[in-house]
């Protein structure tokens, strides 16, 4: 499991990140993560939806309605041009804290 | 049987009783959940233990709830649905509902915007005024670095400082300090400029050197600057004088004849002086034109103005340092010292540094803001009084939900609305007001013509206002809580209300102390004006030597004493008032060496002192009697002070080596000069050789038939000079012209800030009588007569302009004490005065509120008691 707070950092880049490939509403959204960390990002589920609307307050996300094919109404989150300037702030931060973390742990002592 | 539809439903009703959940969210969230079950469906639960999966537990419901308040809060700029405005939000509606409360309260928006506008128009005429009087002189464009050399010498036991100097120190000064880029002296003359029969008696003459168009920015319109190089015989003209002598034909190149035999060619026309400059003349000739040689090289006769051009980035106190020790070295045996004083403070301060004009700059500051804070106040106190009349407004509104914010927006727009109704008034009544400050001031005020110092005085002023009387009660009417003002609909007694109360005494007492400023300035400006001046100025004209007068005075004087209406004639250096020369090197014995001093210098003619009445107090005047009289001093009792002469009649006295003499006689002392100056020791003596004026002292009564005598007997010894005189006692009122006028204009504004706070306490009384309806009705069914009810009503008021008394006395002595001591010659600051200004506040303040509580008081309480 990871720690909470290093998940809501992290929320604001994956979103943005999975949206790059294109409109998806929130359900779906969550699916991905779960899929792509193999479980071990586990949000609890619905609190993606708050972090959507403040990432489209702040206008890096737009949103609209649209039916499904099932019928059912599902609001259709995309990338904003602003959010994608985002997520080239986030990739850079995070790569720096990688880069650095990587530095430091990469003569693993050997245990044997 | 589980029913998905029903069990959702039910779950949307939870969410929804949160406030923090919006529609949309809800559905998105209804969508996520129907995904869920339906996963979990296909996974292979039944139909509710997969919704009840999805739902999860109330816990995570909660927290999910706080993070959707956490966004509602966040505001990040304008909301997505909200096109972008000029205006803040609401600000529209705001200023609609404010407009139609002014037309509700038609008397009350009256009192404030008339009080508003009165107060921006008076603020921005004192705002422009200052503004104007700060500016002289700065239009030079080397303005910075330019400076006139001040003296500082010794006159009786005190220092004195005046502006005039040695012709030769200017050369001197730029050839000796690298500092000093350049110099220039100049001296005004006065001459009879001819061109053919065109003769003006020109007084604005002034000889300058080329330096002087070098140092100064007057721009030539015709003929250049080196055209303009002030070689011998050639003069420079302004503009207007130009047109004066030659219409609309070519100047350059005539010929003006000065003092009818010498010859000067235009060679360049200046544009006119503006009229925020202090140097103004009309007609420019080279020095050495107008002053011999030898005057021009003597370091003793001190008759030019001197200013030096400073290299950049001198040091003032070293030039100072070196100019005093190059005319030490000069005049040794006297105690000189010279001192530099910028271009742009000449206006405004004398030469030793003592606020001149800028008293009244500052005075005239000070009523500016004093005006303004009153209209404020009236402003504040109006609309937080009437309050109570709102405070059910403001109660709903909070009740539907505005926030305080919001509402004290409200009311801010409120008074924004009425101060830009204000300003547009005021903008019509300065318009209006153009023509008469013109007359009054002599400057030009051209608010059509967008000066940008202008707009942005006036935006400074209009937005001070709004700012100072918007906020307050912004604040005070925003904060009611609702559920008072709805069910009391009054505002708390307490603290607001003794705001209020210490506003109008605020008011009361700034009035007052304006009223005590004015009082002191009128009064002192009388006494300056009717004071004794020691000699007698009824009945005497004086008229410049001219021509042959000079050789033929005996002749002329015979002539005039023919006249019935003629009492007497004599000549005299100066006229009273105007007798500035002074004398140097006056030495007495007990005197260190090195040491002397400076004295007034009044040369008279041996009949002079009889014709002007002045008083001896000791010894004698001057006599044909006494063959030796004209080597014969007298001294007024000043000097004798500062030479701590015992008995000074019959003891020897000399101006210099050359002259020894003996004192004759003390007159009392006389003001030689206007009653701004103190009396200075004075050294009477007969000598010709300065003799340059006529003092005619005429018979009281027909002034206009002995003038037209007088005129014939000019015209009869110098034909062709133009017979121009003035009278002793109307050139005493244009000394104190300028004082005068600024005393007439301090008391236009005290007059309309006293009507300003007049307006404040009208309303505030009305508004107070209004308040009081009910109890007035009881009283008065309970058998309290009219005069008990205006007591009841007037009392409070009272005791406000009593407490004002109490905080503007003290303050307006200290004021103007201070101002006071500008005048060596003042008028006593007494209580009579302070007693009379209270008194026209209490009468004024009386009769304003008075009014309303007699109407009130006399209201049939029928009328008041039957509402509702």
């Amino acid at each position: 499991m990871i720690e909470k707070a290093l998940v809501a950092a992290s929320s604001k880049p994956i979103v943005l990140s999975i949206l790059l490939g294109g409109e998806d509403y929130g359900y779906q959204i969550i699916q991905k993560v779960k899929e792509i960390s193999g479980g071990s990002l586990e949000w609890s589920d619905k609190m993606l939806y708050p972090v959507l609307h403040r990432m489209e307050k702040e206008g890096f996300l737009a949103s609209r309605w649209k039916m499904s094919e099932g019928g059912r109404l599902r609001r259709y989150y995309r990338i904003t041009e602003k959010g994608r300037r985002e997520l080239d702030k986030e990739r850079r931060q995070w790569q720096s804290v990688t880069k650095a973390l990587a530095a430091l742990w990469k003569p693993l002592p050997s245990l044997d | 049987m589980f029913d998905l539809e029903k069990a959702i439903r039910e779950w949307k009703k939870t969410l929804f009783r949160s406030q923090n959940m919006e529609e949309a969210d809800v559905a998105e969230l209804e969508s996520h959940i129907r995904d869920e079950t339906a996963r979990f469906v296909k996974e292979g639960f039944d139909e509710e233990t997969a919704f009840r999966k999805a739902v999860e537990d109330p816990a995570a419901a909660e927290a999910l709830e706080a993070e959707y308040a956490k966004i509602r809060r966040l505001r990040i700029g304008r909301p997505a649905w909200h096109p972008a405005r000029l205006l803040p939000t609401f600000a529209w509606s705001h200023l609609k509902i404010a407009f139609r409360k002014m037309r509700k309260q038609k008397a009350y928006s009256f009192i404030n915007t008339v009080g508003l506008a009165l107060g921006i128009t008076c603020s921005f005429l004192i705002f422009y005024w200052v503004q104007d009087e700060l500016g002289y002189n700065r239009f030079h464009e080397k303005a910075d670095h330019v400076f006139r050399v001040n003296k500082m010498y010794r006159i009786g036991g005190e220092t004195n400082y005046n502006s005039s100097t040695p012709f030769p120190l200017a050369r001197t000064a730029r050839e000796s300090f690298a500092e000093v880029i350049d110099a220039t002296r100049f001296h005004r003359v006065g001459a009879l400029v001819a061109f053919g029969d065109k003769v003006f008696n020109e007084r604005r003459v002034c000889a300058v050197d080329p330096s002087f168009f070098r140092v100064f920015t007057f721009p030539f319109i015709q003929g250049d600057q080196a055209a303009a190089s002030m070689e011998p015989g050639s003069i420079v003209v302004t503009e207007s004088t130009a047109i004066k002598y030659f219409g609309g034909e070519e100047p350059i190149g005539k010929t003006l004849t000065l003092d009818r035999d010498k010859s000067f060619t235009i060679k360049g026309v200046i544009r006119d002086i503006p009229s925020d400059s202090d140097l103004r003349y009309d007609l420019f000739v080279p020095t050495s034109a107008m002053l011999n040689q030898e005057l021009l090289e003597d370091w003793t006769g001190h008759f030019a103005m001197t200013f030096v051009l400073l290299q950049d980035g001198s040091v003032r106190a070293e030039v100072e340092k070196k100019l005093s020790t190059l005319i030490q070295e000069r005049l040794p045996e006297e105690q000189i010292s010279l001192a530099l004083q910028p271009l742009g403070d000449i206006h405004l301060y004398s030469p030793d540094g003592s606020e001149e004009g800028m008293k009244y700059v500052r005075a005239f500051s000070l009523v500016a803001v004093f005006i303004l804070v009153i209209a404020c106040i009236n402003y504040v106190n109006l609309s937080t009084a009437r309050s109570e009349k709102r405070a059910k407004e403001v109660g709903l509104r909070k009740v539907v939900g505005a926030r305080r914010i919001q509402i004290a927006w409200q009311f801010f727009a409120e008074s924004v609305l009425f101060t830009l109704i204000a300003l547009g008034i005021a903008l019509f009544l300065i318009q209006m007001l153009e023509g008469v400050f013109r007359d009054l001031t002599g400057k030009t005020l051209a608010l059509a013509d967008f000066d940008p110092r202008l707009i942005a005085g006036l935006l400074m002023i209009t937005g001070f206002t709004g700012l100072a009387s918007g906020v307050y009660p912004a604040l005070v009417l925003s904060s009611f809580k609702p559920v008072r003002a709805m069910r009391e609909g009054l505002d708390r007694p307490g603290r607001k209300a003794s705001f209020r109360k210490t506003l109008v005494v605020v008011q009361v007492s700034l009035s007052l102390m304006l009223l005590i400023g004015m009082g002191v300035i009128e009064q002192q400006l009388r006494y300056i004006r009717t004071r004794d001046p020691g000699f007698d100025r009824d009945n005497v004209l004086f008229m410049r030597i001219a021509g042959g007068l000079q050789d033929n005075y005996e002749a002329f004087k015979h002539e005039l004493l023919r006249i019935p209406a003629v009492a007497a004639v004599a000549r005299t250096f100066q006229p009273p008032g105007e007798m500035s020369a002074i004398i140097r090197g006056i030495r007495w014995e007990g005197m260190e060496a090195g040491e002397s001093a400076a004295f007034s210098f009044i040369p008279v003619d041996y009949d002079t002192l009889d014709l002007l009445d002045v008083k001896v107090v000791q010894g004698r005047k001057f006599s044909r009697e006494f063959p030796t009289d004209d080597s014969n001093f007298m001294l007024n009792e000043r000097a004798v002070e500062v030479m701590g002469l015992k008995d000074p009649i019959g003891k020897p006295f000399s101006r210099d080596e050359d002259s020894p003499g003996t004192i004759i006689g003390v007159v009392k002392d006389f003001h030689a000069l206007p009653l701004n100056y103190g009396f200075e020791p004075a050294l009477i003596l007969i000598d010709p050789g300065f003799y340059s004026m006529i003092v005619v002292k005429i018979r009281p009564g027909d002034r206009r038939r002995a003038l037209s005598f007088i005129e014939a007997a000019w015209e009869k010894f110098v034909p062709g000079f133009p017979f121009e005189y003035h009278f002793l006692d109307e050139r005493f009122e244009l000394y104190y012209g300028p004082e005068i006028l600024a005393g007439k204009i301090f008391r236009y504004f005290v007059l309309i800030a006293v009507f300003i706070s007049c307006l404040g306490l009208l309303g505030l009384s009305a508004f107070v009588a209004e308040q009081k309806t009910k109890e007035i009705g009881i009283r008065k069914a309970l058998g309290a007569s009219v005069p008990r009810v205006v007591l009841l009503l007037t009392k409070q008021f009272l005791l406000w302009v009593l407490l004002a008394n109490v905080i503007a006395w003290p303050v307006a002595f200290v004021a103007m004490r201070s101002w006071l001591n500008n005048y060596p010659f003042r008028t006593h600051l007494g209580l009579p005065l302070f007693l009379l200004s209270a008194l026209a506040v209490l009468a004024i303040a009386m009769l304003t509120v008075g009014f309303q509580a007699v109407r009130a008081a006399r209201a049939d309480p029928v009328d008041s008691l039957r509402y509702e």
